[in-house]
């Protein structure tokens, strides 16, 4: 800890946390380095390719573009708390069954993202799949499997509520 | 049940969907140190002073090296025969620097933050140059060209003079692809850990474990070259991106080494394209004799490719295979190519993906293009006329020189049965003439075509080890590391039909097999293929241990065992005596009642070695729309058609190629990693980086399995980056119908302001003011 | 990747805000949305020593598009402008932009104010607030509220009238008449990428004749601008294609493009012209 540390709290996955964080590390760094959670991955590190979006009071944002004391007293969502490998969460087995898992490395990204706007329940399928595709990128060619996977999370889910 | 040919889920799909899996990027040491690297901010100059004091004011720094630290170390070895002139990459860069970007001082620290609040500190003394930027202009400006007039890669077969003679007409064309940066996913990182105990360097690299790379390291640590353990790790999006060596490597081990503590370094970002490792630039002059009846009777070809700063094998592998495959499947009556390197004051050029078969496709397929238009026939009857029979018509392997034992052309490609595909799947000709009607109600439409001939394989050896579990599990390690294209399921698959287990059953993981002597070739490494092989090899000898121990136990002929779903029984028999495999590996146990002589258990090892290379045949179509006002091109639809031999797992095999076809859509359209020409090692902002998925076609694949390779007994062909191969090239085509201009299409990527040009020019000619020729790239080759 | 160390600051005021401004001077930055400020400071190409953090500061929230005209606050995020209840046309057109801007996730935090304040020349707000004539609000401790026309606050390229102890405050948006007709264009290789050149033209139709047309440009020159040249040749005329055309052409004669960003001159000049024939039709085809 150095002298200008902050100590911050923050809902991670449910639980309760505390921790002790330079004012300059930047969420990305504060959930891989501080709390261990390499789910949520560098990319580019400018906000363009997604792979480091997590959800703030669920609200789908990019974790290299904010300082971890920003996310003071919010709640935050990372892959870990959808489910583990043993026990997936829908969204997770819709991922597995449409094959939509290249090398893995984007995929905590596009299902953070796509679990942000599936949970606002205020937009339709083909309105999240092309906010996806056009949020986060995947080079591994997994395109339409990942609009498939959306979609079918997207039906299993609550009907869209009337505007 | 069988596994091989159906499309089963990945074994690795729960683990990626939890983000369980891990990279190299989450490698964490106790103890360890980052390394933080100061660069240069010009592209060349004299380095007069490298001041290092500031770094040592913060704290948590450890120790700061320059190139006398390291004693000048380079990344490799100097260069023999007709390169032994170029200087080799510098570890550090030592008296001048030669790009921008390129490493001056290392600063160790035990935070990454403080390795780089010292690397801020420090100061260089750079006198600054005129640098070389644009290669093929500015000849011998550079300490790194060889000699104006040296042409290092050439081959030729059959009389030129006579073909060029004989031809009722030729084309010839000015043809270039511009230098790209790789796109990766993950940040490059390198890793090395010295065990002073067992005296071995363990490193975690995303290069691959080349002979020269491990005797780098070796020599770079002062071990002898078996104590250095090549960690093979899972890589998010690399794709042959960060296949080669780098200083970052050397640098790590040798600080493992002699500061006693674990070092790791992640790139930054805005380190990426300083990296290198882009596809080098390319220019070609390009002619081909064509008789009246549209055979392709030779082919002649210049080129020239630019090195960047230092050479890297990757660059000299490009120029290989343009040389081995410009004719594709098409093989000319004569064939005379010749290459030649030029270095320019930008990062070291390596290996991109499809490096080398994109560049020869996109020169060949321009040449027929424009032969087609010539002779007013369709392109795909041109090639139809032009195709190599299925087997034995391929020509001689070049006899010496860097391409020796390349063929020049596909021995076994089957050009004829892929373009048959591709018509019965996606009736291309449909597409051609709806795009045809379009452009007839003014839109600006194209349909086009490419065949490609790719080369898989290699090796030279490769093996994998199977394992029995004494809980029945099956244990697999091959040396192919998983890297997002799901071998590990495909050779799960293959070891789950010999041995009679699920698939689920089998665990494969990677890990440093090759014997420290022999090492990995670092472009046409085995892939998939090499790694099925040896690890079908290994369930064999497995297999039939079974079958012995079985037959001992059970009292039955070793000929009359069946395993079924992990359980080992009489042939023909539903019921009787029976074993599960796990219970078997316990009684053959070391020191079990029917222990194997060989005192390994139920464990072989499979060692494939192979013979050649092999020759997968493919083609490419793409319909593009292109926006009259801007230039702008979008791709509408992609297809795909590959001969994969044997698709041990189909539902991988066309993910694969669509990733390709779509870094193909992007390299096309977007690359051009520095397209001012400024030699800036980062080009932020321009839209280049921006693209997503949104912006990517939908990719229609038929898979051909046709011309099995010889090669291997499971008949794989390989992908590898086929996807990448012909899709400019089609693109290119597409473009070319839109604008009813065959052969406008000069370089890749395809540029929206020549596009733009040669409309406005239509246009004003249409309206009868004065028509201007499109702007067209100048020959720069002389 | 890790930015320079700073001290960070999280006024509960706009009054501390402000005060923290004056007392740090060129050495204090506000993070609002943190879109363009983080990425800037982690490439260390920002390397401000105080960062005053107005997330908490709850009065700069509150965004409301009901009534005639709009006083955008401090806080307000893009995302905030894309599900709005209201029908009016400035609530529309405002939609209509934000949803045009970036990533989701980027909309979800980035903020208009903090886009004015950056004055990026490709930035839709920015070419807004020069479009509608906008009126941008700042606030420091020594010289209280000074209220600046968007035509006089971008000065150049992230350059902007605001003194480093200034903050802005809002922007006033003013209402548009439920005739009016706008269009916008954004001219792109990518779909969420940065315009090469963007437009927005925003008129009325009395008696079959155009009046009153305002165009903007953004992403060409160093600051977004109205484009005179051009809106005289709207004014008085009927709404046509052909007018829509004679506007444009003289757009690549009177802009003179940024260049050394990959694209020449003659070649924007040209997209810009482009970005403002498509705004132009778009408006008359709305």
């Amino acid at each position: 800890m150095t002298a200008g540390s902050v100590r911050m709290r923050v809902d991670l996955n449910g639980e309760d946390r505390t921790l002790v964080v330079e004012p300059r590390a930047t969420l990305l760094h504060a959930l891989r380095e501080v709390f261990g959670l390499t789910g949520t991955r560098a990319g580019c590190q400018e906000g363009h390719c997604g792979t480091c979006t997590v959800l703030v009071d669920g609200e789908p944002v990019r974790s290299c573009l904010m300082f971890a004391v920003q996310a003071h007293r919010t709640r935050v969502e990372t892959v870990e708390g959808c489910g583990d490998t043993d026990a997936l969460g829908p969204l997770q087995q819709a991922f597995v069954d449409a094959g939509a898992l290249g090398c893995g490395y984007c995929a905590p990204g596009f299902l953070m993202l796509a679990k942000g706007l599936i949970d606002r329940n205020d937009l339709g399928v083909d309105e999240i799949v092309e906010t996806v595709l056009a949020a986060n990128t995947c080079s591994c060619g997994n395109r339409d499997a990942l609009a498939s996977a959306i979609t079918t999370a997207r039906k299993a889910a609550a009907p869209v509520s009337p505007p | 049940m069988k596994h091989v040919g159906r499309s089963v889920a990945r074994l690795d799909g729960p683990r990626h969907a939890a983000g369980k899996s891990r990279f190299l990027t989450d490698l964490e040491f106790p103890r360890q140190l980052h390394m933080h690297l100061v660069r240069s901010q010009v592209a060349r100059g004299t380095v007069r002073d490298v001041l290092t004091e500031g770094a040592f004011t913060v704290p948590g720094v450890v120790a700061v090296w320059t190139a006398e630290d390291i004693s000048h170390a380079t990344v490799r070895a100097p260069l023999e025969g007709p390169y032994a002139a170029l200087c080799p990459e510098p570890v550090l860069a030592g008296d001048s620097v030669h790009y921008r970007g390129e490493a001056v001082a290392a600063v160790f620290a035990h935070t990454a933050d403080a390795a780089e609040d010292a690397a801020e500190r420090i100061i260089l003394d750079i006198a600054e140059e005129e640098p070389v930027l644009h290669f093929g202009n500015a000849q011998g400006a550079h300490q790194n060209t060889p000699s104006p007039g040296a042409e290092p890669v050439s081959m030729a077969y059959g009389d030129l003079n006579l073909a060029f003679h004989n031809a009722d007409f030729t084309v010839e064309r000015c043809l270039s692809v511009a230098c790209d940066a790789p796109m990766a996913q993950e940040p490059r990182v390198a890793a090395a850990l010295w065990d002073g105990g067992s005296e071995t360097l363990r490193v975690w690299s995303a290069a691959r474990p080349t002979l020269e790379g491990r005797r780098r390291i070796a020599d770079a640590v002062g071990a002898p070259i078996s104590a250095v353990v090549w960690e093979q790790h899972w890589a998010g999006g690399h794709f042959g991106a960060q296949a080669e060596l780098c200083a970052e490597d050397v640098l790590v081990a040798m600080a493992a080494r002699r500061l006693g503590q674990p070092v790791r370094w992640v790139e930054d970002p805005a380190e990426r394209q300083a990296l290198g490792g882009h596809g080098p630039g390319f220019e070609a002059r390009a002619r081909a004799a064509v008789s009246a009846s549209g055979a392709l009777l030779g082919l002649d070809v210049r080129f020239c490719l630019d090195l960047g700063a230092y050479p890297r094998p990757g660059a000299f592998h490009c120029a290989d295979l343009i040389v081995s495959l410009l004719p594709g499947p098409y093989p000319p009556r004569a064939y005379r190519v010749a290459g030649q390197f030029q270095a320019t004051n930008r990062a070291p050029m390596g290996f991109r993906s499809g490096g080398g078969r994109m560049e020869a496709t996109f020169v060949r397929e321009r040449l027929l293009d424009a032969a087609a238009a010539e002779l007013g026939i369709a392109p795909s009857i041109l090639r139809a006329r032009n195709l190599s029979a299925p087997s034995g018509s391929g020509r001689d392997t070049a006899q010496d020189g860097p391409n020796k034992g390349l063929p020049t052309a596909s021995v076994r490609a089957d050009g004829h049965a892929v373009a048959q595909v591709a018509e019965e799947s996606f009736a291309l000709s449909v597409l051609r003439q709806r795009a045809a009607e379009r452009r007839t109600r003014g839109s600006f439409c194209g349909f086009g075509i490419a065949q490609y001939v790719d080369v898989c394989g290699g090796g030279p050896f490769d093996r994998a080890r199977v394992r029995i579990e004494a809980d029945g599990g099956v244990e697999v390690v091959v040396s192919l590391a998983e890297r997002g294209r799901g071998s590990h399921t495909a050779v799960a698959q293959i070891v789950a039909d010999v041995i009679g287990v699920d698939y689920r059953r089998v665990r494969v993981r990677s890990g440093d097999l090759s014997p420290s002597e022999i090492g990995v070739s670092p472009f046409l490494r085995g892939g998939l293929t090499a790694a099925a092989t040896s690890a079908l090899l290994a369930a064999e000898a497995l297999r039939e241990k079974i079958a012995r121990g079985a037959a001992q136990v059970l009292g039955i002929a070793p000929h009359n065992i069946a395993i079924r779903s992990g359980r080992v029984c009489e042939a023909g028999r539903n019921f009787g005596r029976s074993l599960e495999l796990g219970e078997l590996a316990s009684a053959m146990a070391p020191g079990a009642a029917a222990e194997c002589a060989d005192g390994h258990g139920l464990f072989a090892e499979g060692v494939h070695r192979s013979s050649g290379v092999s020759f997968p045949s493919g083609l490419a179509a793409a319909s593009v729309d292109i926006d009259a006002k801007t230039g702008f091109v979008r791709v509408q639809r992609v297809f795909l058609v590959h001969d994969v031999g044997n698709a041990i797992n189909p539902g991988l095999a066309e993910a694969q190629l669509t990733a390709g076809a779509h870094g193909g859509v992007v390299a096309a359209l977007y690359g051009a990693a520095d397209p001012a020409g400024y030699g800036e090692p980062g080009w932020r902002g321009g839209s280049s980086s921006s693209f997503t998925g949104a912006d990517l076609p939908p990719v229609e694949v038929a898979l051909v399995e046709r011309g099995s390779s010889a090669q291997n007994p499971l008949g794989i062909n390989g992908i590898g980056s086929a996807g990448v191969v012909g899709v400019g090239s089609a693109m290119a085509a597409a473009v070319d119908d839109a604008l009813g201009a065959p052969g406008f299409v000069e370089r890749l990527p395809i540029d929206p302001r020549t596009i733009w040009a040669k409309i406005s020019a239509d246009g004003a000619a249409q309206s009868g003011g004065h028509a201007r020729p499109a702007a067209a790239a100048a020959a720069k080759i002389p | 990747m890790r930015a320079a160390a700073f001290d960070y600051h999280v006024p509960k005021s706009l009054d501390e805000a402000v005060s923290l401004l004056a007392r740090y001077g060129p050495d204090g930055r506000l993070l609002a949305g943190g879109q363009s400020l983080v990425p800037a400071m982690t490439a260390r190409l920002a390397r401000p020593a105080q960062v005053i953090d107005i997330n908490r500061i709850r009065h700069l929230r509150g965004l409301s598009l009901a009534g005639d005209g709009v006083s955008v606050p401090a806080l307000a995020r893009h995302a905030d402008f894309e599900a709005h209840g209201a029908q009016n046309p400035l609530a529309v057109l405002l939609s209509r932009l934000a949803s045009s801007m970036g990533p989701l996730p980027v909309r979800t935090r980035g903020t208009f104010c903090g886009a004015v304040a950056n004055a990026d020349p490709a930035a839709e707000w920015c070419l807004l607030c020069v479009a509608l004539g906008a009126t941008i609000v700042l606030r420091s401790e020594a010289r209280g509220v000074r209220e600046v026309s968007a035509a006089n606050f971008f000065r150049s390229v992230e350059m902007t009238d605001a003194d480093d102890d200034e903050m802005v405050v809002s922007a006033r948006l003013p209402g548009l008449p439920p005739w009016v007709q706008w269009g916008f264009s954004k001219v792109s290789r990518t779909t969420v990428g940065f315009g090469e050149a963007l437009a927005l033209c925003i008129a009325e139709v009395e008696g079959g004749k155009l009046t009153s047309p305002r165009i903007a440009l953004g992403g060409v020159e160093a600051v977004p601008r109205r484009l005179g040249a051009a809106e005289r040749i709207l004014a008085g005329n009927a709404p046509s294609r052909t007018v829509a055309r004679e506007a444009a052409a003289t757009v690549a004669r009177d802009v003179e493009p940024l260049t050394g960003d990959g694209a020449p001159g003659n070649f924007r000049r040209r997209l810009a012209a482009t970005a403002v024939e498509r705004a132009i039709l778009d408006a008359i085809e709305r």
